[in-house]
């Protein structure tokens, strides 16, 4: 179902992004995908008017991709194989990548605040390389993709519960749009 | 029968004994310490308000921490209290004031004859004052050691500001602390060059793991491989200045050499597993790092070339962050037991296994110059903070008290450090 509303939701995305390049500006409110991380700058009325109505499009059907792609990958203590349930989400990651092969994407891996900081730097690495060659086996070319490790530095959870540990333990995604 | 009952008795003991066993000390006080009576100084009537605490604690916490002496505080001079504590010395002085300027007496007694052994003085700007005192603290383990001692030394370490981790530099007992990296993003991992001049570390800015350099003197940072995608946990080789760090490659992360004057690097351990933590032998001619290769991290130790590669550790099932103690003798590391890191040490051949630590995580080992004493960070407290103990994990003392400070690494010893 999720997959099903994920595949909708890609192609208007990309009819719209069709589109604007014809039309002017087009309004494009996203579909009910989650609310992504804050680090993704919306660029405020003003400055979107400023700049090239094509970029602009560009930029946010890249928000909306990241949107889309919201879905983080976890993994076990100190693990790097992938779950069934992570395993379910690169397929439609792969599926939408495939599909549409204007955007490449990072691959981030973190691991949660137990353990060193160096040997987590190693460890987030090695989630990121399952993920990505995961998606290279689905098909993704391997150019498309890179991958970075931020170890324990950037926890998406703050704390030290069970529950904190096992939501920094992941695989995030950062999709790019290419012109 | 009486005889054959013990027989099997003697055989099991003897059986038992020659079981492999490690044998593991819990941190009682095992070094014996030089007691060193720490008498109150006299002062003038002048403003001192900018001195950060009385001359006699400055030097009693440096004679304590030290690793060689336990300071027996007083007032003034008592006979009695001082043989009682067995201190054949005591250390007491003046401070005043002339011309703006503060003049420090610092003098070493027998505490028998109360006669003068040896007697320094300095001068300098009120400012300096604990700067002399350091310097007071290590005569007087020059003049009773014959060694140099580690008392004018500096540590850097991580401190977060605003929720950013930042590279401080601060005397090694925690005062005069001082912000080095600025940029708002992960600034830590940091590591001294050979001559104090210069901090590496490593840094987020960029989006990735990428060493910087940030020489002391100026304010700007330098990416030290700029042809390296990301690079991170430096050690500097004592001798030529040159980096062991590790570098994410294809799989897993390896070891990895560089110049950082030129940029030019070259792999030296590769392997499909993680390897990282380098640290380079007092010398520069071989180095410790850890491995995943048997499944989980462990220590290995490899000649400088990468060649020659011999596993550690093999107690514990995580081991990691080693760095070598100054003389070569041991090495001191993180283990995890139980979910929670602790401090341990052990000669190089991996035997001979000591326990340091027992509260909270405790994390980043780094020896004195002198490899008498060991500062570490800790979560003890509650927050991360960091802390000296003697190299046999006694004597802990905490350096730290606001904020959250982590990975300390003790600066080397300068050249020419006693007049």
């Amino acid at each position: 179902m999720k997959t099903v509303v994920k595949v909708i939701a890609v192609s208007v995305a990309l009819f719209l992004f069709a589109c604007a390049k014809k039309k002017e500006a087009v309004e494009v409110e996203p579909p009910q995908a989650k609310q992504r991380a804050e680090s993704y700058q919306q660029p405020t009325r003003q400055e979107a008017s400023k700049e090239d109505p094509l970029e602009a499009e560009r930029r946010r059907l890249e928000e909306l991709m990241n949107r889309i792609m919201a879905d983080d990958i976890y993994f076990e203590y100190d693990q790097s194989t992938l779950t069934a349930a992570a395993k379910d989400i690169l397929v439609e990651v792969g599926d939408i990548l495939k599909r549409e092969n204007r955007f490449t994407i990072l691959t981030e891996g973190h691991t949660d605040e137990r353990g060193t900081e160096s040997y987590n730097m190693g460890l987030g690495m090695r989630r990121a390389d399952a993920v990505v060659n995961f998606l290279v086996n689905y098909g993704v070319a391997a150019g498309r993709m890179t991958k970075v490790s931020y170890g324990e530095e950037q926890p998406k959870a703050s704390g030290s519960s069970e529950e904190s540990f096992a939501q920094n333990r992941r695989a995030a995604f950062r999709v790019k749009a290419n012109n | 029968m009486r005889f054959y009952g013990s027989m099997v008795l003697f055989l099991c003991a003897w059986i038992y004994a020659q079981q492999d066993t490690i044998t593991m000390d819990i941190a009682v006080s095992t070094d014996k310490t030089l007691p060193i009576g720490v008498i109150n100084f006299e002062m003038d009537k002048s403003n001192w308000s900018k001195l950060e605490e009385k001359p006699e604690k400055t030097l009693a916490r440096d004679f304590n921490l030290s690793g060689r002496f336990s300071a027996i505080e007083l007032e003034q001079y008592n006979l009695l209290k001082l043989s009682q504590g067995r201190a054949k010395h005591y250390v007491t002085g003046k401070l005043s004031m002339s011309d703006g300027h503060a003049k420090l007496e610092c003098k070493l007694y027998a505490t028998a004859s109360k006669e003068t052994v040896k007697g320094f003085v300095y001068t300098s700007s009120v400012e300096q004052v604990r700067a002399s005192l350091h310097k007071c603290a290590d005569n007087v383990v020059y003049q009773l050691w014959g060694v140099y001692g580690f008392a004018s030394t500096q540590m850097a370490w991580v401190r977060k500001v605003e929720g950013k981790k930042q590279i401080f530099v601060a005397d090694y007992d925690g005062f005069r602390k001082k912000q080095i990296t600025s940029h708002n993003s992960v600034n830590f991992m940091p590591a001294w060059g050979s001559d104090n001049s210069k901090i590496y570390f490593t840094s987020l800015r960029n989006g990735k793991p990428q060493i910087f350099e940030r020489s002391l003197a100026g304010n700007t940072d330098k990416l030290v491989f700029p042809k390296l995608d990301q690079t991170f946990s430096p050690s500097v080789n004592p001798k030529d200045g040159t980096l062991l760090f590790a570098n994410i490659g294809q799989s897993g992360a390896d070891i990895w050499q560089g110049n950082p004057q030129t940029g030019s690097a070259s792999r030296l351990i590769y392997t499909t597993s993680i390897e990282v933590s380098p640290s380079w032998s007092p010398h520069g001619t071989a180095f410790l790092y850890s491995s995943d290769r048997g499944g989980q991290p462990q220590i290995y130790m490899a000649l400088r070339d990468g060649s020659d590669v011999q596993r550690i550790t093999f107690f514990g099932k995580y081991n990691e962050s080693a760095v070598w103690s100054p003389d070569g003798d041991r090495i001191a590391y993180c283990s995890m037991d139980n979910g929670k890191l602790n401090i341990y040490t052990s000669g190089i051949d991996g035997n001979n296994v000591q326990k340091l630590t027992f509260e909270g995580n405790n994390e980043n080992p780094t020896w004195s110059p002198d490899g008498m004493s060991i500062a570490f960070s800790s979560d003890r407290s509650g927050s991360p903070q960091i802390y000296i103990m003697r190299r046999d994990g006694s004597g802990v003392t905490r350096i730290t008290n606001t904020g959250e400070n982590s990975s300390p690494v003790w600066a080397n010893l300068t050249k020419g450090g006693i007049p």
